[in-house]
């Protein structure tokens, strides 16, 4: 996992907008989404999402604050700014381009094989 | 909810607890979907702890990442901070038109003015000359058994410089002044300013050539007639001709073309010809021919003062060995570029802090309205601080405000300092040395914005400072409020103070330039024309008849002129150079001292109207072959033979002379005494000089000024008609003709564009000074109007009120114009160097000043007063 994390440092960060997008949450809530959503695929250590989420509020794309749960605990919720929502637009495009260049070439690389 | 609000970061303690909150909440959401999920609840609180990992450790990470967030926040918080101060400061301008558009153009006016001025003294002092590694570049100067250091050299002892210096990478020497060569191939001769240069000059100076090259030593010592000519002379004169079988006729001699020097790298300044020409040791009376100027390039580790040590050494042993040479007793190393600029510095220095204080003037003037405007706003201010805002966001929002106008002010400044400059280098070029270097860039356009802020700053903070200080008196209704005023009183006093400095200077400067110029010359320059000839043609050469039968030729055409009133000659003229010589007296080798020497001829004195003390002029009875005779002026007659009448007396010049008569100098006997003369202008004391007949000098007589003094009003189309009768007379030789009145003007064109600049900035503070007290008493009756109400309805008369307000603005004035007088006294130091004939303590000065700035402030302060005064008493009460 710890080799991955440079990998998915700047992706780590591009998920939980995107999560934020969907509806505004905790950083458990957020633990839970990623796992779920990635059918256990993605397992992010959740000291990392807390670090980034300070990252994001930092850039001022997602601000913070205390409220209450469903069941009545305490708890920091977050939300994505106006001008998260518009970086999260201009990220993920940036991203698909890059998966759909990389992908391209890899698929490239094995016919030249067979 | 959208928008954003202010939050201030959280602090050290704040970071953790937060950290550790939501940590234990992540912990207990955790928990409950594992209860939910049918886990005991121990068991689910240690599998959401496990999860977790180190708690202490997370923590610190996530407190890590906290602080550098906060940090970020704040950057973002100053930024908008600003973003909201402009924003701000912008919408405030807006809606005072009237208000901005003053402060914006009184930033713009001090900074145009600054920025042009610093133009000129960026490229005449500050930048460094065109030439490669320029601070390694000197001038060296002889420095004579007593008295200052002078920049001549003679030949003789720069050659031993030259030859036995351990510091110099390269030294040359040049003659002092372009002089005037005929070029005669190309149309109508005309004359071409050309140097003569002795040794590596070129390499020296590191001059660039466009075309061709230096001719190398071997062919200058063989004596090879080459020159190299600067890029307009080469363009223009020679049509950009190919070098190969190029040509030039130089006073009647024929050169090859051997290279083009770059343009803007001439040197001396102005150059269009160079001469290269051998270098050779000259020995005992030979090394006193101080005719020369010597540059030197230091060697790369060599410091100033060790090549100074280095070459007095030198000079030291050629005193010892040489005790001729009476002008070998050290050498003097200066930079180059102080040499070239020589008294223009202190004319700039002046200039520059002039144009200084006008800056100054304009930000005193800038608070003073701050404060006004300030004291306008102290209720406001007054309920922001109440109502929690920090004094440091008021004074930063005041400051923004004054700094948004002083970079628009700053901008506006800049482009008109730009398009000032154009204008300057037209006046300035001609005038003072490196004029062409002076350009507007980027460097200067850095100046203008960092001169802006700072004046921005310097208005702004005073009034911001004083207003969110809360130093006020109480808030509320006042009927009387003086005290408000007293900051802006007391600055447009120091803005008086300041301006009457620059008036008073400036009237300095003017008396000095009206008594100069009211000085007697000793000769009448008005109606009085100049027409000189080189006899440069082969012919004349070495034919005296030809030379005399000239100069009688030129006489009897002129004198034929119905326009002509008298004719004279002269080797050197007024104005147009001069030469001394040594004088001997008593015929023994040491000679008694010097004097200038003029050869003259034809009706001279009458036409230059210089006055005879005694004895007689010269005549008919003075030809070649006559007793040798000589006229001498009062000055020499007092300095040689004080007290014993000069006439019938014998003198003789040894250095003229000598070379004329094979060797020995003729005894001359004085047949008359006439009246000195300034001979180089208002500017120059007047000199013992001897006059000898040209019929009897001949051999100097081959480059003469004829001085003719016309009939009628002197006029550009009369002086043409001379010039073509005498031009007529030898059509190869080049005829320059001018009015003397006009070589006077320009020989004080210095000064005078000195003196028209400084009365520039002395109107400018003056403009900005009145601007300041009118602005000042208009805010305050403007806010006494309830005050002025009430004494009026109660009986006051109008002019009664408008008296009390104009007479408390000049007291301040008076105050300020007293402290001006004893600054401007203090400061005298300044001008002294540049005054003659007026002292620094003159009071006519210092009265204009005074008087002159209380009439003009009075005037600027009873226009708000009187119509103040004029307003309804019931109108008064029922506003505010």
């Amino acid at each position: 996992m710890s080799d991955t994390l440079p990998l998915l440092k700047g992706t780590l960060e591009l998920l939980i907008m995107k999560a934020l997008s969907v509806e505004s949450t905790h950083g458990y809530g957020l633990s839970v989404w990623m796992e779920r959503g990635s059918r256990g695929a993605i397992v992010v250590d959740d000291s990392a999402i807390y670090q980034a989420l300070r990252r994001l509020e930092g850039k001022r794309l997602v601000e913070a604050e205390w409220g209450l749960t469903e069941n009545n605990r305490r708890a920091r919720f977050y939300r994505l700014t106006t001008f998260g929502e518009q970086q999260l637009d201009a990220e993920a495009r940036t991203w698909s381009r890059y998966v759909e260049s990389v992908g391209a070439l890899l698929a490239s690389g094995s016919g030249g094989e067979g | 909810m959208k928008r954003r609000r202010l939050r201030l970061p959280a602090v050290r303690g704040g970071r953790r607890r937060e950290a550790e909150e939501e940590l234990e909440a992540h912990v207990q959401l955790h928990q409950d979907d594992l209860i939910a999920a049918g886990y005991d609840p121990q068991e689910a609180r240690r599998i959401a702890s496990e999860r977790l990992g180190d708690r202490d450790e997370t923590r610190r990470a996530l407190e890590r990442a906290a602080r550098e967030r906060d940090r970020r926040l704040v950057g973002f918080e100053r930024l908008e901070g600003l973003r909201r101060d402009i924003s701000v400061a912008l919408r405030r301008m807006v809606h005072r038109p009237g208000h901005s558009a003053l402060g914006v153009g009184i930033f713009a006016f001090g900074i145009a003015l600054t920025t042009t001025m610093f133009t000129v003294v960026d490229g005449v002092l500050l930048r460094p000359l065109p030439f490669p590694e320029a601070d390694r570049l000197v001038a060296l100067y002889s420095v004579p058994e007593e008295g200052e250091a002078f920049p001549w050299v003679s030949m003789g002892n720069w050659y031993d410089w030259a030859a036995e210096n351990r510091t110099l990478a390269a030294t040359a020497i040049h003659s002092q002044e372009p002089i005037d060569m005929t070029v005669s191939d190309v149309g109508e001769p005309f004359v071409a300013p050309a140097v003569r240069v002795h040794g590596p000059f070129f390499e020296t100076l590191g001059i660039p050539l466009i075309h061709g090259a230096v001719p190398d030593s071997a062919a200058v010592g063989r004596g090879e007639a080459l020159v190299v000519v600067s890029e307009p002379f080469w363009r223009t004169a020679l049509g950009g001709a190919g070098l190969s079988d190029l040509t030039l006729t130089l006073d009647g001699a024929r050169y090859g073309v051997s290279g083009v020097v770059q343009s803007g790298y001439e040197h001396p300044e102005g150059t269009d010809v160079w001469l290269p020409r051998p270098a050779r040791p000259q020995l005992g009376m030979m090394r006193n021919n101080i005719n020369f100027r010597a540059i030197g390039r230091l060697r790369d580790d060599v410091a100033l003062e060790q090549a100074r040590l280095d070459l007095t050494t030198i000079a030291d042993g050629i005193r010892r060995s040489d005790p001729a040479g009476i002008y070998s007793w050290g050498v003097e190393v200066r930079p180059l570029t102080d040499d070239l600029v020589g008294d223009a510095r202190p004319y700039l220095l002046l200039l520059m802090g002039a144009v200084g204080l006008v800056l100054l003037i304009a930000c005193v003037n800038l608070a003073a309205l701050g404060f006004a405007r300030g004291t306008d706003r102290a209720d406001e201010v007054e309920l922001r601080l109440a109502l929690g805002a920090g004094r440091v966001r008021i004074v930063r929002q005041l400051l923004a405000e004054e700094l948004t106008l002083a970079v628009i002010g700053g901008a506006v400044g800049v482009l008109l300092a730009w398009l000032g400059t154009e204008m300057l280098v037209g006046a300035v070029g001609e005038v003072v040395p490196r004029g062409g270097s002076v350009r507007f860039d980027g460097r200067v356009a850095l100046f203008g914005a960092v001169a802006a802020l700072a004046s921005g700053a310097a208005a702004g903070l005073p009034p911001a400072l004083m207003v969110s200080g809360g130093t006020r008196g109480g808030g509320g209704r006042r009927v009387v409020g003086h005290r408000r005023d007293l900051p802006g009183t007391v600055l447009v006093a120091g803005e008086v103070a300041l301006t009457v400095l620059l008036v008073t200077g400036g009237t300095l400067l003017y008396l000095n330039l009206s008594a100069i110029g009211s000085r007697s010359l000793g000769w009448e320059p008005s109606g009085l024309a100049a027409l000189q000839v080189s006899l440069t043609d082969p012919a004349y050469r070495g034919d005296p008849t030809r030379v005399l039968a000239y100069w009688d030729e030129v006489d009897r055409t002129l004198a034929a002129s119905p326009e002509v009133e008298a004719v004279g000659f002269a080797t050197w003229a007024p104005t147009t150079g001069g030469g001394s010589g040594f004088v001997d007296v008593r015929g023994d080798a040491e000679p008694e001292g010097g004097a200038g020497y003029r050869v003259v001829g034809g009706a001279y004195f009458d036409a230059l109207e210089i006055p005879l003390a005694q004895g007689r002029g010269f005549d008919a009875r003075d030809q070649a072959d006559t007793e040798p005779v000589v006229l001498v002026s009062q000055a020499m007659a007092d300095e040689f033979w004080p007290g014993v009448s000069p006439l019938g007396q014998r003198v003789r010049s040894p250095s003229m002379e000598a070379f004329f008569f094979g060797g020995e100098a003729p005894w001359r006997t004085i047949v008359g005494v006439v009246g000195d003369v300034r001979h180089f202008g208002y500017d120059s004391d007047p000199q013992g000089t001897m006059y000898v007949p040209h019929m009897q000098m001949a051999g100097m007589a081959t480059s003469m000024t004829a001085t003719v003094r016309l009939r009628g009003a002197p006029s550009a189309d009369a002086l043409d008609r001379l010039r073509r009768e005498v031009q007529s007379i030898d059509p190869s030789l080049a005829v320059r003709a001018s009015f003397f009145e006009d070589r006077l003007r320009n020989l004080l064109a210095e000064r005078r564009l000195v003196l028209l600049l400084l009365g520039v900035f002395a109107a400018a503070g003056l403009l900005l000074a009145s601007l300041g007290v009118y602005s000042v008493i208009s805010h305050a009756v403007a806010r006494r109007g309830r005050e002025i109400a009430i004494r009026s309805a109660l009986g006051a008369g109008r002019g009664r009120v408008a008296r009390s307000v104009v007479v408390g603005a000049m007291r301040w004035v008076g105050i300020g114009t007293a402290i001006g007088l004893v600054a401007a006294f203090a400061a005298r130091g300044s001008v002294t160097d540049l005054l003659v004939d007026v002292g620094a303590t003159d009071p006519r000065a210092y009265v204009v000043a005074a008087l002159f700035l209380g009439f003009v402030t009075l005037c600027a302060a009873a226009v708000p007063a009187v119509r103040a005064s004029r307003v309804d008493p019931l109108v008064g009460l029922r506003s505010d």
